[in-house]
C-alpha cells in the first residue's frame, strides 16, 4: 500500500538529506513532531521541490537547513496527513493527524471501487509494489505465495511456460477451473492458445497497478456466470504526476536446470548389466553386441545454460492537468534450459485519460499489443535422453573422425545402413539429439487488447455518472511444425519419404465487448448509499486451420477423397454472452455495510431454457472498530467482520454448440456401407451423443471473515472460513441406453463441496527511518469432496480417470463420493523384513486368496493439498533492500509414475535398442517385468509436501545520480532457489491436476542482475 | 435528457442483442441438424444408410466398450445365440465373458458379448428413432424437400422402422423387456427411458411388422432393394416373431405364423441350389442366392473392413498355422483361433464318419455338413475347452467365391485382411422351417412336406416321412447352423437350459453337462445400465448388484 512508498519516499529524503545539506548559510528549520500519543519517530522533513531532507529522531525532533524562509517544509509519515509551511512559519511543534486519505484508500472491485472500509466480500488487493522485486518476467510470477487462497503452481522449465492459477482450490472437473481474469475491466478470452501459453502472458507486469482477487460470492456474483473460479482484476498503471517522467527497467538473467533425471553413467550401466545379465546368458550376450564404447551423457548434450534479458521504458505524466498518460514499451527474450527452445515477447502499453466539461466527462482509452515468439524444442527429448544408451557416440563419424552428415543429418540413430540406404528402426525412433535439432515448431503471435470508455457525471446532479465503454481482445497466431529432410523423422515417413512434411496452423481469437453502466453514489448524514445498475455484450469467436505440406515441394499434402479446397475451410465458432447487473452497496457511519449484487447472463452456449442464469448475492459487514466502545481500545486500528453468501456459474471448457443435435459424416473409405443399386458403397451420417438440456455448473459460497489491524495496522491481516458447493457439475457419464446416442455423455452430474480456512498475517516489526522489516505469512487449509456423483443415488458409484505412462487403457485415479477428486485408486505393495518392496506382491485387501482388480483401494489421497501457504519478507536498510518470498504445501500427494514406469531393471531388447537404467532400480531390487498391477501399486505413491523458497534478491539504490537526480537501483536476485522435500521424484509440485508426475522438463534456477532507473 | 437518450440506446442494445444468442455454427459445412439434410437425397440416404451400418460396425465414438470389433452388433449376438449352445465353444480362456458364455455360467456380472448386444441394439434404436424424428413430414415440407424425393424418403422410413423393429426383436430376445423408446420418445441427458414388457414389445414388433409388409406401406417391393430391406423383410422377421410367440408371450400364434409364411411364398423367392453358395465371399453379387434372401447384411473386405460379423466367424474359426502362402482355406489372412464346433453336435445332426485328422478328410451325406475343417484337430474337447485344436472348425462362412478352390483364390486371399460374406439375417430356408413347424403346430403338417422335401434335395438327402419336433431341432440344426438362431430354438423346444438335452460343457465346467436355472433363459439387464437409470427392473434371478 501507499505506506510502503512513503517509507520509501521518506527514507529516501532522510537520507538524500546528508548528500545535499551544503546550503551554506541557509536559513535553518527545527522543532519537534508529535501525534496525540506523543513524538513521532521517523518523520520525513523535506524541502519540497528539492532531495533536501531529514527525519525525526527518537525524541521526535528534527533540524534542516533550508535555502531560505520561503521555502516550503513538507512534513510527512506513514498513516499520517502531511503538513506542509513556509520555513519561517513551521510551528515548533507539528502535530500531526491520521490520515483520513489512508482510511479511505479505495480497492479495485467489479465496475468500479469500494473504500476498503465499506468493503463486505473477501478479497485481497495487490498493489504491485508490494511483489517481487527480483527477476519477474511473467505476471503470473508476481502472485505465487502471496494471498490467501490463491494457489500458483508454476509451468515446467520451457521459457513462457504457464502457471496453473487456482483460487480457493478446484471445484470443477470437466469445465475450466481457472479464475476469471479481466484485464482493466475487459474480460479476456482464454485459450488464445499459440505462443501465449496464458492469458496473463500478455501484461508486461512492470504495467500492473494492482491486483483484486475476488474471492468470495458477493465479489464475484457480479461476474455471473463465469465467476465460479474466483476473478483476477488487474489494473493497469495509469498517468499521473505533473512533470513527464521517464523509467527504465532491465535485467539479465542466467537459468540452469536444477535437478537432471538419475540414471546410471556408462560406466555405471556397464557395471550393472555385467552383475545383473552376466555374460553367457542370451541378455547378457546381447547386451554386449549393442553396446557402444563411449560414454556420452545425453541429458548434458541437451540441456543448457540459459540467458535471458528483458528492457523496459516507461513515460508517464499528466498534460496541462487534463490529460493524464502513460506509454510503455518492452522486450523480453528467453532462452530455454533445452536446446533451441526460446520465447521472446515484446509489448506495448498505452494509457490516456483525457477529462473535459470541468472534470465531469472523462476518457478512457487503453492500448495494449504484444507479439510473441515461441520456438519450441521436443520436450519429449528429455526423457528420451535419459534412457538412451550412454554408450554411443552421439554423431555418426567418418573414418577420419568427423561427423558424417549425410546420415541422418549427422546425429547417430538406430537404423541399418548409411547415408540413403539408411534405415531408421521406428520401434526406437529418434536420438534425443534429432528430436531436439530435427524437429522444428514454433508459434508466433500478435495480440492487442484495446478498450475506450467514456465516463459522465452529470451535471448539477454529480452522484449519478454514466459509463460507456467499448473494449476488444484478438489475437491470432501462426504456428509451424515440421521435420528437417534429411533426418531421421523424415527417413520414418513413409508418406514423403526422405524429406518429411511440415503443417502450418493459423488461429484467430477476437472477443468484442460492450458495456455500459449507471452509478448514483450519495451520502445523507451518516447514510452511504451506492447503486449501480448495467448491462453488457460480448462476442467471442475463434477460427483455425491447419494446411500440412511436403517439405521442399511445398505441395500440399491430400488424404484420399480430399481436395485441396476442402484443407482451406476454417474452423470457426462463437458464443455470446449478455448480460445485466446491478448492485446496492449501503453504509451506516462506515460501521454497518450492506451489499446486494445480482447478474443475470444469457449465454449462447446452451439451449433456450437453460439459457439465462440469475446470480444473486448479498453480503454484510461490521466495522467493529468503529464502534464507540472500541474507541478507547488504542491497540486495535481494525476490526471488521464480514458475512457474505451468494451464488456465482462457471461456463468456460463448455463447446459453443454442444447443446445442438450433431453429427459426424464419415470420411473413411473403409467405413461404408452398400446401399444397393445404383448408390453402391456410400459415407454415413451418425448422431452424435449430446445433452440439450446441458447448463452451467453454479456455486453457492458462503464467507465469514474477519479482518483486523492492531498498533495502527503494524500487526494486520484478515481470517476467512468458507463453503462452496458447486452443483451441475460437468463430467462424462455413463447414461442409460435409449436416451440418447450412447452409453457416455457430457453432462450435468453431481457436486462437490469445497471447505476452506485461509487467514493472512502481515507484520512490520520494525519500523525506523534507516530499517524497516515488513513481513508476510498466509495460508489456506482446504477441503474437497464430492457430494454427489450420479442421477443414481449409488455412493459406490465412481469414475475413472488419470491415466499413467505404463498399463494402456487403465486408470490410476477415481472420482467417488466422499473422497476429493482425482483420488488415488492403487495396490498395496507388500514389502519384505528389510522393508523393500516385493515385485509384482500386493496385499489381498479382499482376502479372497487372489490378487484381483477388487484388491485395489481407495487410498483417501490426493495431490490437492490439505494446506498451502506463502510467505515473503522485506527489509530495508538505509539504501538497501532485501526480499525473500516463498511458498509451499503439506498434505499434498503424488504418484512419482517416473518411478513406476522406470522401477524394473527388466530388460526388452527386441526393439534393438540398449536402454540405460535409472539409478532407481539399485533402490527396488526389481528385475523382473513389471506385472499389470505392480505400475499401479501405493509404492509409488508418496508425500509430496514442500517449500519452495522461490525469490531471493538484494538491492542497493544511488540517489539522485546526475544531471537529472536519477534514482538508480541494481539488484541482484536468485530465483528458485531451494527446495524442501521427502518426495524423491524431480520436483513435488506436479502440474497436472490428478498429480500423476510425468512431466519432467526441470524448473531452472535463474541468477538475475537487475537495473531500475528513475528520471 | 442525456439520460433518457443514453437509457433509450441502453434498452435498444439490450433487445436487439439478447437474439444474438440463437447462434448456430458458422461453417454451414458443420454436420448439425439444421445443416445437415436440406434437400439432399444423399444426406438422407447417408442417414439411413448409418442405420443399416449399425449392425456391422466397429465404432466407439459414443459407446464405452471393451473393444470395438467384439462388440460389433452380430458378432456379439451371435456369440450369445451359438457359444451358450451346443453348436459352438470359443477358446478365448483369458476372457472371462467367453467363458461364461460356453459354461453357462454368467450372473448379473457385466458379460463383454451380453452388454455389447444390449447397447448396440439400443443404440441403433435410438438412431432410428433420430432418423424418423429428422424426416418427419412437417420438417421435410420446412425443408422444403421435394415431393419427388418426400415419396422416396417415405420409403426410407419404412426401412428404418423395419431396422428398429429387427433391432427390438433381438433385444427382447436376449433381455425380455427392454428399456422402449420410439420417435415419440423424450431425449436427452435427464430422461430415464421405461422397461416395456416383453409382450408389449412383441406386440409393438407385430404391428409395425405387419404394416410394413402391407400394401399401403411405402416399404419397397420384395426383392427390390439387396442388400437394404423390402417388404419379405418384413414378413420374414414377422413369421420368426410368430414362431416364437409362446416363449415372448405366453400365447403362440401358429395360425398367423402360417399365413405370413404363406404370404412370403407369394413373392417370389427361390431356394439358391446350391447350399453351400449361400455362405460363400461372392454371395451377395451372386443372384441365385439372392433369390433366397429376405435380408442380409452386407460385408465388404474394403469398404466395411469390420471385425465382426461374417469376418470374425471366418476368422476365428482357423488357427493363423492353418493360413500359410500355400492355403488359406477361409480365403483371407487371419486366423484367431477361436470357434469351433463340439465333435458331439456335428456327430448328432451331420452322422460324420471316417474322420482323419492327418489329411482333415471325412464321409458325410449331407451336403450341408461338407463345411468342416478338421486338419490337425483332435475330436473331444473332454479336459480341453479352451484348447482351440480340439473341436471342429467350420467353414460354412467362407471368403473363397463359390466355385473357387483356395488354389485359385490364392492371390487374392492374400490381400483379403476382411469377409466378403454377407450375413443371411433371413433367408427362405428358415422360412421353410419355420412354416414346418407351424404347420405342423397348427395341425397341418402335410401342407409344409414340399418345403421340408425341397431342403432335403438340395442337402442331397432323403426326406423324412413326417414332421416331428425331433425333426426340426435337428433340421434346424443342420441348416441353419451357425446362422446366429441355435439359442432361441433351444429355448423353444424346451431344451435351452434342461437335462433333457445335455452338450458338453453344458451349465458348468464339467464335459457331460448339466442343467441349469430357468431365468438364464434370458440374460441379465447389464449393472452399469441399472447404476445409470433407477427406473430399471433386473430380470428375475439376477442380483440388481
Amino acid at each position: 500500500m501507499d505506506r510502503i512508498r512513503n517509507i520509501l519516499m521518506s527514507l529516501a529524503f532522510a537520507f538524500a538529506g546528508g548528500i545535499s545539506m551544503n546550503a551554506q548559510g541557509g536559513y535553518v528549520v527545527s522543532g519537534t513532531v508529535t501525534d496525540q500519543f506523543g513524538p513521532v519517530i521517523g518523520a520525513a522533513v523535506v524541502e519540497q521541490g528539492t532531495s533536501n531532507g531529514t527525519s525525526t529522531d527518537m525524541d521526535g525532533s528534527y533540524s534542516l537547513t533550508v535555502t531560505g524562509p520561503s521555502a516550503l517544509v513538507e512534513i510527512s509519515c506513514i498513516g499520517y496527513a502531511s503538513q506542509t509551511f513556509e520555513a519561517a512559519a513551521v510551528p515548533s511543534e507539528v502535530n500531526l493527524k491520521e490520515d483520513t486519505e489512508y482510511l479511505d484508500e479505495s480497492v479495485v472491485i467489479g465496475y468500479g471501487t469500494v473504500k476498503k472500509d465499506d468493503m463486505t466480500g473477501s478479497i485481497s488487493a495487490v498493489k504491485a509494489e508490494e511483489l517481487n522485486r527480483g527477476a519477474v518476467v511473467n505476471t503470473q510470477d508476481m502472485l505465487k505465495g502471496k494471498v490467501a487462497g490463491l494457489l500458483v503452481t508454476p509451468g515446467d522449465g520451457g521459457p513462457g511456460s504457464g502457471s496453473r492459477i487456482r483460487i480457493r482450490g478446484s471445484a470443477s472437473l470437466n469445465a475450466s477451473n481457472d479464475p476469471l481474469i479481466v484485464i482493466d475491466g475487459v474480460p479476456i478470452a482464454q485459450g488464445a492458445g499459440g505462443a501465449m501459453s496464458n492469458p496473463l502472458d500478455l501484461l508486461n507486469p512492470n504495467d500492473i497497478e494492482s491486483f483484486s482477487i475476488l474471492k468470495d460470492a458477493s465479489a464475484a456474483a457480479i461476474y455471473g456466470s463465469r465467476a465460479s473460479n474466483g476473478v483476477i482484476l488487474i489494473t493497469t498503471k495509469k498517468g499521473k504526476g505533473s512533470r513527464p517522467q521517464v523509467s527504465y527497467s532491465g535485467s539479465l538473467s542466467v537459468q540452469e536446470i536444477s535437478s537432471k533425471v538419475s540414471v546410471m553413467s556408462a560406466e555405471e550401466l556397464m557395471d550393472f548389466y555385467s552383475k545383473t545379465f552376466p555374460a553367457g546368458t542370451p541378455t547378457g550376450d546381447r547386451i554386449a553386441e549393442l553396446a557402444g564404447d563411449s560414454v556420452t551423457d545425453w541429458q548434458d548434450l541437451i540441456f543448457r545454460t540459459a540467458f535471458a534479458t528483458e528492457h523496459n521504458v516507461s513515460l508517464y505524466g499528466n498534460l496541462k492537468d487534463r490529460m493524464p498518460y502513460r506509454g510503455s514499451a518492452a522486450y523480453s527474450g528467453q532462452q530455454g534450459t533445452l536446446n533451441e527452445s526460446r520465447y521472446d515477447r515484446g509489448t506495448v502499453d498505452i494509457n490516456l485519460s483525457p477529462n473535459f466539461l470541468d472534470r465531469h466527462l472523462t476518457f478512457d482509452v487503453s492500448a495494449k499489443g504484444v507479439y510473441s515468439y515461441s520456438d519450441y524444442s521436443d520436450s519429449g527429448a528429455i526423457g528420451k535422453a535419459a534412457f538412451f544408451n550412454p554408450t554411443q557416440d552421439p554423431y555418426w563419424r567418418n573414418a577420419d573422425g568427423s561427423i558424417d552428415y549425410t546420415t541422418t543429418n549427422g546425429f547417430w540413430n538406430y537404423g541399418n545402413g548409411r547415408g540413403t540406404g539408411f534405415s531408421p528402426n521406428t520401434l526406437v525412433g529418434p536420438s534425443p539429439l534429432s528430436m531436439i535439432y530435427d524437429n522444428l515448431s514454433d508459434a508466433k503471435s500478435g495480440r492487442f487488447i484495446g478498450r475506450i470508455a467514456a465516463d459522465y457525471k452529470v451535471h448539477g446532479f454529480e452522484a449519478l455518472r454514466f459509463n460507456v465503454s467499448a473494449g476488444i481482445d484478438i489475437t491470432e497466431t501462426a504456428t509451424y511444425n515440421g521435420v528437417r529432410p534429411g533426418s531421421f523423422q523424415a527417413y520414418a515417413d513413409t508418406g514423403n519419404l526422405r524429406v518429411g512434411q511440415h503443417t502450418k496452423g493459423s488461429y484467430l481469437s477476437r472477443s468484442q465487448l460492450f458495456e455500459a453502466y449507471a452509478d448514483y453514489t450519495e451520502k445523507w448524514g451518516i447514510h452511504n448509499l451506492s447503486l449501480l445498475a448495467g448491462y453488457s455484450w460480448q462476442n467471442n469467436y475463434w477460427a483455425n486451420r491447419n494446411i500440412t505440406y511436403y517439405n521442399e515441394t511445398n505441395e500440399i499434402k491430400l488424404d484420399p477423397g480430399e481436395t485441396v479446397d476442402s484443407r482451406y475451410l476454417k474452423y470457426r465458432h462463437e458464443n455470446y454472452l449478455v448480460s445485466f447487473y446491478g448492485r446496492v452497496n449501503y453504509s451506516i457511519d462506515s460501521r454497518y455495510v450492506f451489499t446486494f449484487t445480482a447478474r443475470g447472463d444469457g449465454s449462447s452456449k446452451f439451449a433456450k431454457p437453460y439459457r439465462w442464469g440469475f446470480f444473486p448475492s448479498g453480503a454484510f459487514a461490521w466495522n467493529i472498530a468503529q464502534e464507540p466502545f472500541m474507541k478507547g481500545v488504542k491497540a486495535v486500528s481494525t476490526l471488521k467482520l464480514r458475512l457474505s453468501v451468494g451464488m456465482t456459474g462457471q461456463q468456460d471448457g463448455i463447446g459453443d454448440y454442444v447443446h445442438l443435435a450433431r453429427y459426424t459424416m464419415s470420411n473413411d473409405p473403409y467405413r461404408m456401407y452398400n446401399m444397393g443399386s445404383p448408390s453402391g458403397y456410400i459415407h454415413l451420417l451418425t448422431p452424435q451423443a449430446y445433452d440439450p438440456t446441458i447448463r452451467w455448473e453454479t456455486t453457492v459460497t458462503y464467507n465469514v471473515g474477519l479482518d483486523y489491524g492492531f498498533f495502527n495496522d503494524r500487526l494486520s491481516g484478515s481470517v476467512d472460513a468458507y463453503i462452496r458447493d458447486t452443483k451441475d457439475l460437468l463430467n462424462s457419464v455413463q447414461v442409460p441406453m435409449g436416451s440418447n446416442f450412447g452409453n457416455k455423455l457430457m453432462t450435468n452430474i453431481g457436486s462437490i463441496r469445497n471447505k476452506g480456512l485461509e487467514f493472512s498475517v502481515n507484520a512490520i516489526p520494525v519500523q525506523k527511518p534507516d530499517f524497516s522489516l515488513q513481513v508476510g505469512f498466509n495460508g489456506t487449509f482446504q477441503n474437497t469432496e464430492f457430494t454427489k456423483l450420479n442421477p443414481t443415488e449409488d455412493r459406490n458409484y465412481y469414475i475413472e480417470t488419470g491415466g499413467i505412462s505404463k498399463g494402456t487403457g487403465g486408470y490410476l485415479c477415481r472420482q467417488m463420493v466422499g473422497y476429493a477428486p482425482y483420488t488415488y485408486y492403487t495396490y498395496q505393495q507388500k514389502y519384505d523384513a528389510d522393508g523393500r518392496p516385493l515385485q509384482n506382491e500386493f496385499v489381498d485387501r479382499d482376502g479372497d486368496g487372489t490378487i484381483t482388480d477388487n484388491d485395489r483401494y481407495m487410498t483417501g489421497k490426493s495431490a490437492s493439498p490439505k494446506f498451502y501457504y506463502g510467505l515473503n519478507l522485506k527489509l530495508t536498510y538505509k539504501d538497501w533492500d532485501f526480499g525473500i518470498n516463498g511458498h509451499g504445501a503439506a498434505g499434498t500427494w503424488v504418484f512419482n509414475d517416473f518411478a513406476s514406469a522406470n522401477s524394473t531393471a527388466s530388460l526388452d531388447l527386441n526393439s534393438g535398442a540398449l536402454p540405460n537404467q535409472a539409478m532407481l532400480v539399485k533402490t527396488t531390487g526389481f528385475t523382473a517385468p513389471n506385472s499389470g498391477r505392480q505400475w499401479y501399486s501405493d509404492y509409488f505413491l508418496e508425500n509430496a509436501s514442500f517449500f519452495r523458497l522461490d525469490d531471493i534478491n538484494l538491492g542497493y539504490t544511488f540517489r539522485g545520480v546526475g544531471k537529472w537526480e536519477s534514482d538508480i537501483r541494481l539488484a541482484v536476485g536468485m530465483q528458485n532457489v531451494f527446495i524442501l522435500t521427502g518426495y524423491s521424484g524431480m520436483d513435488p509440485e506436479v502440474i497436472s491436476e490428478n498429480g500423476i508426475d510425468n512431466t519432467i522438463w526441470p524448473r531452472p534456477r535463474t541468477w538475475s542482475l537487475r537495473v531500475n532507473i528513475g528520471f | 435528457m442525456k439520460k433518457i437518450i443514453y437509457m433509450l440506446m441502453a434498452a435498444l442494445t439490450a433487445a436487439a442483442c439478447v437474439r444474438d444468442l440463437d447462434t448456430l455454427p458458422l461453417n454451414k459445412t458443420e454436420p448439425i441438424s439444421e445443416y445437415v439434410y436440406g434437400t439432399d437425397e444423399n444426406a438422407y440416404l447417408s442417414g439411413l444408410g448409418r442405420l443399416y451400418f449399425q449392425f456391422v460396425t466397429n465404432d466407439l465414438t459414443d459407446l464405452q466398450q471393451m473393444d470395438g470389433g467384439a462388440s460389433e452388433t452380430i458378432r456379439a449376438f451371435w456369440s450369445v445365440q451359438e457359444t451358450t449352445t451346443d453348436a459352438a465353444k470359443c477358446s478365448w480362456e483369458n476372457d472371462a465373458w467367453v467363458r461364461a458364455l460356453n459354461t453357462n455360467t454368467w450372473t448379473e456380472v457385466q458379460n463383454d458379448a451380453v452388454y455389447a448386444v444390449y447397447v448396440r441394439t439400443l443404440q441403433g434404436i435410438a438412431y432410428v428413432n433420430e432418423y424418423l424424428r429428422q424426416t418427419e413430414a412437417s420438417k421435410l415440407k420446412d425443408r422444403g424437400v421435394p415431393e419427388a424425393l418426400a415419396a422416396k424418403i417415405d420409403g426410407f422410413r419404412a426401412e428404418a422402422r423395419f431396422i428398429r423393429a429387427y433391432l427390438y426383436w433381438m433385444a427382447l430376445d436376449c433381455f425380455g423387456s427392454v428399456p422402449f423408446t420410439t420417435e415419440k420418445s423424450p431425449f436427452g441427458g435427464t430422461y430415464f427411458p421405461q422397461q416395456a414388457s416383453r409382450s408389449d414389445i412383441f406386440a409393438y414388433c407385430v404391428s409395425e411388422l405387419t404394416y410394413l409388409m402391407s400394401d399401403e406401406s411405402p416399404m419397397p417391393a420384395p426383392r427390390s432393394n439387396y442388400p437394404r430391406a423390402d417388404k419379405g423383410s418384413a414378413a420374414g422377421l414377422l413369421a420368426r416373431m410368430y414362431l416364437n410367440s409362446e416363449v415372448y408371450t405366453g400365447t403362440p400364434r401358429w395360425n398367423e405364423c402360417k399365413a405370413v409364411c404363406e404370404s412370403i411364398f407369394a413373392m417370389g423367392y427361390t431356394l439358391c441350389p446350391e447350399y453351400a453358395a449361400l455362405f460363400r465371399g461372392d454371395n451377395g453379387e451372386n443372384a441365385l442366392v439372392r433369390g433366397e434372401m429376405l435380408w442380409a447384411v452386407d460385408y465388404n473386405s474394403d469398404k466395411t473392413e469390420s471385425y465382426g460379423g461374417t469376418s470374425y466367424i471366418l476368422s476365428a474359426t482357423l488357427a493363423s498355422t492353418d493360413i500359410t502362402d500355400e492355403s488359406r482355406p477361409n480365403g483371407q489372412v487371419n486366423g484367431w483361433a477361436g470357434l469351433r464346433v463340439p465333435y458331439e453336435y456335428v456327430k448328432k445332426y451331420f452322422d460324420v464318419s471316417g474322420q482323419d485328422y492327418v489329411t482333415g478328410g471325412y464321409e458325410v451325406a449331407d451336403k450341408r455338413g461338407e463345411v468342416f475343417y478338421i486338419k490337425g484337430r483332435k475330436e473331444s474337447m473332454d479336459g480341453a475347452l479352451y484348447s482351440f485344436m480340439n473341436g471342429w472348425s467350420c467353414l460354412k462362412f467362407n471368403n473363397i467365391p463359390y466355385g473357387k478352390t483356395d488354389q485359385e483364390f490364392l492371390p487374392v486371399s492374400a490381400t483379403k485382411g476382411f469377409s466378403d460374406v454377407d450375413f443371411p439375417m433371413i433367408r427362405l430356408g428358415e422360412i421353410y422351417l419355420i412354416y414346418a413347424e407351424a404347420c405342423m403346430n397348427a395341425g397341418a403338417s402335410g401342407q409344409a412336406m414340399p418345403m421340408v422335401r425341397a431342403l432335403s434335395a438340395r442337402a442331397g438327402v432323403n426326406p423324412p416321412s413326417e414332421i416331428t419336433q425331433e425333426f426340426l431341432v435337428a433340421e434346424r440344426a443342420r441348416e441353419l447352423m451357425w446362422e446366429a438362431h441355435r439359442r432361441t430354438d433351444l429355448i423353444r423346444y424346451g431344451l435351452y437350459n434342461t437335462d433333457s438335452y445335455l452338450w458338453p460343457y453344458k451349465g458348468g465346467d464339467s464335459f457331460a453337462g448339466q442343467a441349469f436355472p430357468d431365468y438364464k433363459c434370458i440374460f441379465p439387464i447389464p449393472p452399469v445400465e441399472l447404476a445409470a437409470n433407477d427406473a430399471l427392473v433386473q430380470n428375475p434371478g439376477y442380483a440388481r448388484p
